[in-house]
């Protein structure tokens, strides 16, 4: 052992036996106490209301109506409206034909038939309007005006049944979805038809045809059943002998015969173009018909 | 006739026990340092007198913790936080380092496994100069509710010292629907620890 090596030794002795010696020493002491408290995940609700307001018959002297709709957010955390307008039932081409424009308004009572548009409005139909977007605080609620016009061309004497679906959205989440609900009608005030007399032998009918495309097929109806044949806009015409008329309208007498738009399946749609009285009556000991009462 | 030479002279000690000495000598002051070092003393005099009388306390630890201000109040969106500040003070004699651990966890109202919704929470923690100081994005030690433990020696309460501590619950972003509605409940136990002198 070196003298180096012993020298170390005892200093290392000299450190164990002084510090484990020594008295020196202490305690960890500790204490504790407790926080508690909770969060909650909001969630997301929506409510829709004033929509029944909107339900009218609009007719070309009487085309709009305005009316204020509330959407509410009814989750407790902030949330964006977005809406859709669906067509539920009835004449999707009076939907098409029913121009609306919304704007945001601060109360319901600022929504009447004398308010200007304001900012931020959208515009469309019924059949493609776009979203009515606000941006909600929980429990806030956003009020549009609402100006529904029946635009020159819609087809008259018919309804639709429109929804508004609406759902409030944060990130990615959507509450779940509700509606409000309302009939856009159309009144009766179908253009006359045109009736030309063939000496009581049958009567030709003529219409204005609109805006309406040339391969639009046209049939003419008595209380619901069709008479006569069913005519394309190439024509523009159809012709009615009195035992064409006899099925629908057995007796003699004035009735009203109604020109309306067929689907692709050969069936009456809303769509009325016109309508006006003839008159089966008998002559010469036979059956006749002739325009008018 | 033979003549034997006699010894004489010293003779050297073997070199291998020359070590020895030193190292006992050694051994003998190191055992001297150490009863003197232990404040004992074997004296073959005793001697006996009284000081005046005196009491000797112990020192305590003890945290005093002030409720935390609800968080429920604000629901939670994907993204959003709520915060509620706490006050601690050390009422003790001794300096105290801080820990702080969740202990307990409930959830309820949900419609998915429980981690499914911690998972989606993050549990903040940052000090405060006051209780209303206390807002989102302070920012500070942040952990799932289930893994939040700061550690021992967060930081050093002085003795008659107070600390406000700002806890803010985040959901995340792109936290799942599913998670909407439930409730967390949470506990935060506060540990104070001597520091050692």
């Amino acid at each position: 052992m070196t003298a180096r090596v012993r020298l170390v030794v005892a200093v290392v002795l000299v450190a164990v036996f002084v510090g484990g010696g020594s008295s020196v020493a202490w305690a960890l002491w500790t204490a504790t106490g407790t926080a508690a408290s909770s969060a909650t995940n909001g969630t997301l609700a929506a409510a829709i209301s004033g929509t029944e307001a909107l339900t009218t018959t609009s007719t070309p002297a009487s085309p709009s109506i305005t009316r204020p709709v509330t959407l509410t957010n009814a989750g407790n955390i902030p949330g964006t409206t977005a809406t859709t307008a669906v067509v539920a039932e009835g004449s999707t081409a009076l939907a098409q034909a029913t121009d609306v424009v919304a704007w945001p308004v601060p109360t319901t009572d600022d929504c009447t038939d004398a308010t200007a548009v304001g900012t931020g409005a959208v515009s469309g139909t019924w059949a493609s309007l776009p979203s009515l977007t606000s941006s909600l605080a929980p429990r806030a609620a956003a009020v549009w005006c609402i100006r529904s016009t029946l635009a020159a061309g819609a087809p008259a004497s018919a309804t639709t049944n429109m929804h508004i679906v609406l759902t409030t959205t944060n990130a990615g989440w959507v509450s779940p979805a509700v509606w409000g609900g309302f009939y856009v009608n159309s009144g009766n005030s179908v253009a006359a038809l045109g009736c030309t007399n063939q000496a009581g032998n049958f009567i030709e009918l003529t219409w204005d045809q609109g805006d309406r495309p040339k391969p639009t097929a046209y049939g003419a109806f008595v209380d619901g059943v069709q008479v006569g044949d069913q005519q394309l806009g190439w024509f523009g015409k159809i012709t009615l002998a009195p035992d064409q008329v006899r099925p629908a309208a057995p007796d003699a007498g004035t009735v009203t015969v109604t020109v309306r738009v067929l689907d692709d399946s050969g069936k009456p749609t809303d769509d009325v173009v016109a309508d006006g009285p003839i008159t089966l009556f008998t002559q010469n000991d036979g059956p006749a018909i002739r325009c008018g009462a | 006739m033979t003549r034997t030479t006699p010894t004489t002279g010293r003779h050297r000690a073997p070199r291998r026990l020359r070590w020895a000495w030193p190292v006992g000598l050694g051994l003998v002051l190191a055992v001297a340092t150490a009863v003197v070092g232990s404040g004992s003393t074997y004296a073959l005099w005793n001697g006996t007198a009284s000081t005046q009388e005196s009491t000797v306390r112990s020192g305590t630890a003890t945290l005093v913790v002030s409720p935390l201000t609800a968080m429920y109040a604000t629901p939670l969106a994907p993204g959003r936080s709520t915060t509620g500040s706490f006050s601690v003070r050390n009422s003790g004699t001794v300096p105290l380092g801080i820990r702080m651990q969740t202990t307990t966890l409930h959830v309820a109202y949900a419609s998915v496994p429980d981690s499914a919704v911690l998972d989606e929470l993050t549990l903040r923690l940052a000090p405060v100069g006051r209780a209303a100081d206390c807002r989102a994005g302070l920012g500070g030690y942040a952990a799932r509710p289930a893994a939040f433990d700061t550690g021992s020696g967060y930081y050093t309460l002085p003795v008659g010292a107070s600390a406000t501590g700002c806890f803010e619950m985040v959901l995340d972003a792109d936290a799942p629907q599913t998670v909407s509605g439930a409730v967390t409940d949470f506990t935060v136990t506060i540990t104070g620890t001597q520091v050692a002198p």
